[in-house]
């Protein structure tokens, strides 16, 4: 006889088998009408959400002035190509004002986690207002435009105040259609003016926001073609104001958010060398003989480059795995004079004639991240294929056997994406090769403790502030391994914390030692009670693990607790599959343990100590 | 020509609607078929125009109602079926 639960757990197996074969069938044969059949099909698994862990979660809220129900099919399936489970609500047809407007309506209830306007300029503007466009004086093609802007200011600030979820509103289409031909430009703002000023309006007013975020829906169109975007049958037989052939393109744009929300992004790409970084084999063809250059296909190789440490410099990390003599491809990289990425560019290099698996597993060691944050770039499909089979979780890009492609390959991932972009992350790549030159004095030391002693150095202790905030949420969404609950918190959760100074205390770690400043690296939560505080989160960036600065960190917090008259700190431990660095945090530091997963610090009777080699400095905020 | 014709719609009639094929004949109609509301019925026009390459009028899609009422329509479209 089977239990409730192992049959629960059969069948769940059996939705999950019959899951992927629906998507396998769609990967394979990507048509509209696989789609189409697809998403039926899915609805119809009943796919139990409640075993579904948060994080695996999404739930999507389509508000459009037109039929967008189509789109739901792509965004589900992409959703679940890249491991989410999402749920998605359509309001009804051309009712997004009333939905918004109305607090109890059905968009409240299902609680969104993004919530995505899809507004057509025409449903805003008067019936008559592209017939009538040339006789319209300026003054009121600028009144029209203040109305727009007016009526998305107050729809998107009730979004704002009614939700948490991450607002996408569509900028406008530019036509490419104008009664005044190429005379357009010629009178005071013409039809693609008033509709680039209205984009360009739209755009400055949520420059600093968190939680709303312009999509630049004309780009999109115009990178597809304008002239596809709409396919007129439909559109006027149903209203769909978006072609078969354009959902997936638009799909692909809101997974670039989905992604970043969910923490999907990936982090660090690894880079084969020969016919990869330069054309050409290094150990045949020599020093002279690869192909990099002004010449073709030289040149692309080094435009390739370029893009590369375009990534790079906002934050990418970038990694080297090839079968080469080490000696014959270093001098490359060193030496050759058209090469763009230099030594210090990578974070890690393997080059050697081990397997390349072997390597990508060395290498996310090495660089202290998730194979799921990787991403391979190898011209040979057979690397790609080994790679692709043993680490799943690694994204294998297709490459294209033209190297003239392979820019555009890369540039049509969507992947990278943060939802901020912090001055660290800038910084981040020098700060790997900083970490490689720390570890290489780390083996000429004798013991650890001369070694920390060595670092000199010093951790800057602070309440989170507006400057910092875009880090702490950057960190609190990214940190897997030394962080003890694991907690995630959008932008908008932790500026309400901020503000809660009596409920919630926000504390930042920032690291300074010998070879350079870390940047914020560490972030505390605490939850305020009565005589008591309970640390919510408590995470430090991989970076900094192994220099016991985490010690530094709480005794500082377990100080101020204690200057505020607080008897006890509760302290959480939430296992996941990532976190077990952190396991034995709470009872290193001389707290016991009260329950499962819980552990307790009695301030009247113990404390925690700073250690000898981190000197600390508590700033107040700003 | 036209037993492919025939396969194509029936694939179509598959997948649009979630139907086993054996179980598509000319007689099946719009009330048979719980999934052939208005949103698949233009679905259903749209990947039957886009496939073979004919444009439908509104008189035409409003009067579909059967299998073989979408084939009468493609015959008179001069569609092999």
């Amino acid at each position: 006889m089977k239990t409730d639960s192992s049959y629960r757990e059969t069948t769940s197996k059996a939705t999950d088998a019959k899951l992927k074969e629906i998507l396998d069938m769609v990967l394979k044969e990507p048509t509209h009408l696989n789609y189409w059949n697809a998403y039926k099909q899915i609805q119809r698994l009943n796919l139990r959400m409640a075993d579904i862990p948060d994080k695996k979660r999404i739930k999507i809220a389509l508000l459009s002035s037109f039929t967008i129900d189509p789109l739901s099919m792509y965004l589900d399936i992409r959703c679940r190509l890249a491991g989410l489970y999402p749920e998605i609500y359509i309001a009804p047809f051309n009712q997004y004002q009333q939905e918004i407007l109305d607090t109890n309506s059905k968009l409240y209830a299902f609680e969104p986690d993004i919530i995505i306007l899809a507004v057509q300029a025409e449903s805003l503007l008067p019936e008559d207002f592209f017939s009538q466009f040339v006789k319209i004086s300026k003054q009121e093609k600028e009144r029209y435009q203040a109305e727009i802007i007016d009526r998305f200011k107050t729809l998107i600030s009730l979004l704002t105040s009614g939700t948490s979820a991450l607002v996408l509103i569509n900028n406008f289409i530019i036509p490419s259609f104008t009664p005044l031909g190429i005379l357009d430009d010629k009178v005071d703002m013409g039809l693609k003016s008033f509709f680039y000023l209205l984009n360009k309006r739209l755009s400055e007013l949520y420059v600093e926001d968190k939680q709303v975020y312009v999509v630049d829906f004309d780009g999109v169109a115009s990178k597809y073609g304008k002239s596809r975007c709409l396919n007129y049958e439909m559109y006027y037989r149903g209203s769909f104001g978006l072609s078969e052939s354009f959902l997936p393109v638009v799909a692909d744009e809101y997974m670039g958010y989905i992604k970043a929300l969910k923490n999907l992004t990936r982090k660090c790409v690894v880079l084969d060398l020969d016919n990869t970084l330069w054309g050409g084999i290094i150990g045949e063809d020599g020093f002279e003989g690869i192909q990099l250059g002004k010449d073709p296909p030289g040149n692309a190789f080094v435009d390739f480059q370029r893009l590369l440490l375009s990534y790079y410099n906002r934050g990418i990390i970038l990694a080297i795995n090839s079968k080469n003599n080490y000696d014959d491809a270093i001098k490359v990289i060193r030496e050759h004079p058209h090469m763009v990425l230099r030594e210090r560019h990578f974070a890690a290099m393997r080059i050697n004639w081990q397997d390349k698996v072997e390597n990508m597993i060395e290498l996310a060691k090495e660089i202290n991240i998730g194979l799921d944050s990787m991403v391979f770039v190898d011209e040979n499909p057979h690397e790609r294929e080994q790679v692709r089979q043993a680490l799943p979780q690694v994204l294998v890009v297709d490459m294209p056997s033209s190297p003239y492609l392979y820019r555009q390959a890369l540039q049509d991932l969507n992947d990278f994406n943060t939802l901020v972009l912090t001055e660290e992350d800038k910084m981040r790549g020098e700060m790997y090769y900083v970490s490689r030159m720390r570890s290489e004095l780390q083996k000429s030391m004798v013991s650890l403790e001369d070694f920390l002693m060595s670092l000199e150095m010093k951790a800057i202790i602070k309440q989170a502030d507006d400057f910092s905030l875009p880090r702490v949420t950057s960190l609190v969404n990214k940190t897997n391994q030394f962080n003890l609950t694991t907690r995630r918190y959008t932008a908008s959760e932790i500026e309400r914390m901020k503000e809660r100074k009596n409920k919630f205390s926000l504390y930042t770690l920032q690291v300074i030692d010998k070879f350079g400043d870390e940047g914020i690296v560490g972030v505390a939560i605490i939850r305020k009670e009565p005589q008591t505080w309970v640390i919510d989160s408590f995470l430090m960036s991989c970076r900094v693990i192994g220099r016991k600065i985490e010690t530094a960190f709480l005794a500082s917090i377990v100080a101020d607790a204690k200057k505020n008259g607080v008897s006890t700190i509760i302290g959480e431990y939430i296992l996941t599959k990532k976190n077990e660095p952190a396991k034995s945090f709470y009872p290193d530091h001389g707290f016991s343990k009260q329950k499962d997963f819980e552990w307790v610090l009695n301030l009247t009777k113990s404390t925690v100590k700073t250690p000898p080699w981190v000197e600390v400095r508590v700033e107040p905020p700003e | 020509m036209s037993r492919l014709s025939d396969d194509r719609l029936r694939e179509i009639f598959a997948k649009v609607f979630l139907i086993d094929e054996d179980e598509i004949d000319d007689k099946l109609s719009r009330k048979d078929v719980e999934e052939w509301d208005s949103m698949g019925h233009l679905m259903l026009i749209s990947e039957v125009e886009s496939t073979f390459g004919v444009f439908i009028s509104d008189e035409d899609i409003t009067k579909i109602k059967t299998v073989g009422d979408i084939k009468k329509v493609l015959r008179k479209l001069g569609v092999a079926i």
